[in-house]
């Protein structure tokens, strides 16, 4: 099973095979992070329609991108799922803890919090068994903006039931939460 | 009748869902439910009505959400949707005296800071302003489906302090038995009875399986009665729409378990139907009502912890107090708050269970320093705070936006401190530390200080201050000018222990004061208090011994069971005979050891991240200050920032040896004469608006610092025109600015404008994730740094051209 600690260990900037120090550092963080993690999810479902020339759901979502068409047509999706995640507040409050005090354990923690998010994400969608899924795209990766968040937002007001909010700026809190659209076949 | 009379003597029913009944009668999609207020009212007060016809006395009005970033935020009218919502209600109950209803606030749907971006006071305007609305026209409130205590006690205090109607909180659990923010329901227990909720409630989230543990855990130390509004099971989605499992019989039989478990109340909430409160009611009439209120338990809490003082000792950490620490006193008078945050993140770390906060120093707006240290202590910590202050507006202004239950330090036997801190106390809920002084001073003898106590819980009674709300601390004279009055002390300690009720605090410090080995009086001082009965005492938690001997007093008087604690923290103890033995052993296990060595001990151990090593061979050199920099330190950081390019080691191992490099920098930075030419910079840092990440900045400021930089650190989400001050203020070296988001930069850019309209000719160094060369340049900053290391390089840069 994937622990993420491979996944957070790239993100601190280690380009080797990491020594016995470095594991331990990364796993004592991580088992850290896992304590006070809450994870939450909720997915929703949407037949996708194409037009000809760009890809559309019947709901209040642009999904008129480059990017995403690209991602749709590659595998010829039919279904959209939009998969919302979150670790939860006290992960949050824990990183920092120690902004202050001891700045290095901070950093191991929120590489730790950013890697623990995908695994479980990535675990809840296999769970979803989506057929012919497309990789789990983002508002703000590509020419997809960040604006998007606001329409996910507005269209799944139940997000703030797994306790999520998102701000002027479109900033989720808690930070460690992820929105994901993933492509399908119904 | 007023129903607030009826709480705890018999069951109250209220109603069921309200959203699945709209559904079911065909509200559109977009459409809130409170906009059926006035759109379509027939249908509210037909659901009103059948739930009324089903049993239900107490209808909630249909305002759930009616707060005004749903109303009128969105183009609605708050007042004309909370009147109809009133208004429906009242057609529905049509006269009857028997039936009531409620107004239903509900979250405001924003999380309230530091966690979110709303500040605690608008959240209680936003809460207040419904009130005003309501009061008078109908016959109580109920704030549900609450998942922040903090939020929740703004609404409390909103309903308080616009209204006498009776008032119910009702708070939503998760299912890992916590509050969205971390609340345990005892904690959630303990807050809402020091603030006064007429009744406790939970609802929301769960079914009626799920809740019954948490009912239990309530019930099994609340003293005020319980309603619980469970959903009817939990949601299950077909990828549509959104139902519920439990039917109304399987509903009844749990009601009839939480019965038995001692709630006072029931209702429904989503999912539940007019058929689900009949049944419950019809499950009911086969039960006795068995509310048995338990006994009110000193009890004060922080963001995510409680601490019950009574039982063990507690220990309060004295640190955070400028009397006698020119340190603090600076870190105050200068801003840096976040250093004193430090200190008490440190006392935790040594043990302190709870921690004082004073920042009493002439000639600053106490106030505000107070507001805003306990709201940054706050961010971080989670334990209990006790609010320090002499100036009434100080402890007023803390305690009210202090997120819990708080120690309140103090009140006196004097009639002037009475009448402005019983109020205070009364309000906020917090328990509240009694001195036993008067307008006569301290007297000498014990009898006389207990009198005082007995004067100052009597007094407080009148406010609403119940005897489990106070401590009394009957005041520590020093034992070199006062000897004989150190036993009457220890004395009233016991007489208020066994006489009055009350557990009791002491300051323990001040017994000591003059005599040689101060350590060794305070802790056989604390020995003979804790034996008369102490159980507060503040103390310096770094004291090692001190701390030590709470920890076996626990296991002597057996309330460490199975010394579990003091084995725990005591097993690897080191006694001196033990020392004196192991020091005579030459030194194993180095030896086999293949470590890179460079034959410079100091520059080893900053590589190695040694912090306690390091500072000792620091400490131990026969060099100046700026010899041993050139020749070990800045090497060391060089190989370290040098490793972590070629990505050999990681930014933690980078940013630890940092660390010790800035240890050692402080160590050795004592002997250097104070004159401003030595330290580098100064360099303004911040995050800019909008923008919350500090990660990064934090590790440039960590970084640039261990190369001797100062660093004057603004925060996150900082304004152009803030830097721009700071800026005049500090007149530093270089500025640099952190942004992490596109959206963000925007304000980067406009940080910079700000400063050459300005004619602040500073150079300026930017970096973040979303910052490239060109970014850099396309924004008007004069260099871009790629990280931390690359930070200094142009800082040591700049540096150099200006001290040329």
């Amino acid at each position: 099973m994937n622990d993420g600690i491979g996944l957070a260990l790239k993100y601190l900037g280690l380009k080797e095979t990491p020594d016995e120090e470095q594991l331990l550092m990364v796993g004592s963080a991580m088992e850290e992070i896992k304590k006070v993690a809450r994870p939450q999810f909720l997915h929703r479902f949407y037949p996708l329609h194409f037009d000809g020339s760009r890809y559309y759901v019947d709901a209040d979502l642009n999904l008129d991108y480059k990017s995403t068409y690209g991602l749709f047509s590659r595998k010829g999706s039919d279904c959209l799922c939009i998969l919302v995640s979150t670790l939860g507040v006290a992960v949050d409050k824990r990183i920092s803890r120690y902004k202050d005090t001891e700045p290095s354990r901070m950093v191991l923690l929120d590489a730790c919090a950013n890697s623990l998010i995908e695994v479980v994400t990535d675990e809840y969608q296999k769970k979803l068994n989506l057929k012919e899924e497309t990789f789990r795209y983002a508002p703000g990766y590509g020419d997809v903006p960040l604006t998007m968040q606001r329409q996910i937002f507005d269209l799944i007001p139940e997000i703030s039931k797994i306790g999520i909010e998102l701000d002027a700026c479109n900033m989720m809190h808690p930070f460690k939460s992820m929105t994901g659209l993933i492509g399908f076949k119904a | 009748m007023n129903i607030k009379d009826r709480f705890g003597k018999e069951f109250i029913v209220f109603d069921g869902g309200f959203g699945t009944m709209l559904q079911k009668y065909g509200i559109k999609t977009g459409v809130q439910s409170i906009e059926m207020n006035t759109i379509e009212p027939e249908t509210v007060q037909r659901i009103h009505r059948e739930y009324l016809e089903a049993g239900s006395e107490i209808i909630t009005c249909n305002t759930f959400g009616c707060d005004r970033f749903h109303t009128t935020d969105k183009g609605l009218d708050m007042n004309e949707l909370i009147e109809g919502a009133i208004r429906n209600a009242r057609e529905a109950i049509g006269g009857r005296e028997d039936k009531f209803c409620f107004y239903d606030i509900g979250p405001c749907g924003k999380l309230l800071e530091p966690l979110g971006d709303l500040p605690f006071e608008d959240a209680y305007e936003v809460f207040a302003e419904q009130v005003r609305i309501a009061d008078g026209k109908v016959d109580g409130f109920i704030a549900e489906t609450m998942t922040d205590l903090y939020e929740l006690k703004a609404a409390i205090l909103a309903v308080k302090e616009n209204s006498n109607l009776p008032l119910i909180a009702s708070v939503s659990f998760s299912d890992n038995g916590k509050t969205l923010t971390g609340a345990s329901p005892e904690q959630m227990v303990t807050t809402l009875e020091a603030l006064g909720v007429d009744m406790l409630g939970i609802n929301c989230s769960l079914g009626p399986r799920e809740l019954l543990p948490i009912v239990k855990r309530i019930t099994d130390v609340a003293e005020k009665p319980l309603l619980v509004q469970p959903n009817a099971g939990l949601p299950k989605f077909d990828g549509e729409n959104t139902y519920y499992d439990i039917d109304a019989d399987e509903y009844a039989l749990y009601i009839g378990e939480m019965i038995e478990a001692g709630i006072a109340g029931f209702g429904g909430c989503c999912g539940t139907t007019p058929d689900h409160i009949r049944k419950s009611i019809e499950e009911s009439q086969k039960h006795e009502f068995k509310y048995d209120p338990k006994p009110y338990r000193t009890i004060v809490t922080g963001t995510s912890t409680m601490v019950e003082i009574g039982n063990r000792v507690i220990r309060c950490g004295e640190r955070l107090n400028p009397t006698g620490k020119p340190k603090m006193k600076a870190a105050i008078l200068e801003g840096r708050l976040y250093d004193i945050v430090d200190e008490g993140v440190k006392q935790i770390e040594k043990g302190a269970d709870v921690l004082d906060v004073n920042v009493g120093i002439p000639n600053i707006d106490e106030e505000a320093v107070m507001v805003s240290l306990v709201k940054q202590l706050q961010e971080v910590i989670d334990v209990p705070l006790q609010i320090d202050s002499t100036d009434p507006k100080a402890l007023e202004h803390a305690c009210r936006i202090y997120n819990g239950i708080p120690l309140i330090n103090s009140v006196n036997g004097k009639k002037e401190i009475m009448d402005n801190v019983f109020p205070i106390a009364a309000k906020y809920g917090g328990v509240l530390i009694g001195l036993c002084i008067d307008e006569d001073g301290i007297p000498p003898t014990a009898e006389e200080r207990f009198k005082i106590a007995e004067n100052i819980v009597n007094e407080a009674a009148k406010y609403g201050i119940r005897k489990e709300r106070l401590i009394i601390d009957s005041l520590v004279l020093t034992a070199s000018a006062q000897q004989k009055e150190v036993m009457e002390t220890v004395k009233c300690v016991k007489y208020v222990t066994d006489r009055l009720g009350c557990s009791t605090c002491l300051g323990l410090s001040n017994v000591s004061f003059g005599l040689p080995n101060r350590p060794l009086i305070n802790r056989t001082f604390i020995v003979m208090a804790m034996l008369a009965g102490l159980k507060l005492p503040i103390l310096n938690p770094f004291d090692r011994e001190l701390m030590s001997a709470i920890d076996a007093f626990e296991v002597l008087n057996a309330k460490d069971e199975n010394a579990t604690d003091y084995i725990e923290r005591h097993a690897n103890d080191v006694t001196v005979a033990a020392t004196s033995a192991a020091a005579d052993k030459p030194a194993e296990g180095d030896a086999g050891k293949t470590e890179e060595s460079s034959g410079d001990p100091l520059f080893d151990a900053i590589v190695k991240g040694q912090k306690h090593k390091a500072v000792d061979e620091a400490s131990k050199l026969d060099k100046t200050p700026l010899e041993i920099v050139s020749d070990s330190l800045i090497p060391a950081l060089d190989k370290v920032g040098n490793d972590y390019d070629k990505g050999k080691i990681f930014l933690p191992q980078l940013m630890v040896s940092a660390e010790t490099a800035k240890l050692v920098f402080d160590e050795i930075r004592k002997n250097i004469k104070t004159d401003s030419s030595s330290t580098k910079g100064p360099i303004v840092i911040a995050t800019v608006e909008a923008d919350v990440h500090d990660i990064g900045k934090n590790i440039v400021k960590v970084v640039l610092q261990s190369y001797g930089f100062e660093v004057i650190d603004l925060g996150k989400d900082v304004k152009a025109s803030v830097i721009c001050d700071a800026v005049r203020e500090y007149k530093p070296i270089a500025v640099g600015l952190s942004a992490l988001m596109t959206t963000t930069v925007v304000y980067m850019r406009k940080t910079i404008e700000a400063l050459k309209e300005q004619g602040l000719d500073v150079p300026t160094f930017v970096g973040g994730a979303v910052l490239t060369q060109d970014v850099a340049d396309q924004i008007g900053a004069t260099y871009y740094a790629k990280d931390a290391m690359e930070s200094v390089r142009i800082c040591e840069q700049i540096n150099d051209e200006v001290t040329k």
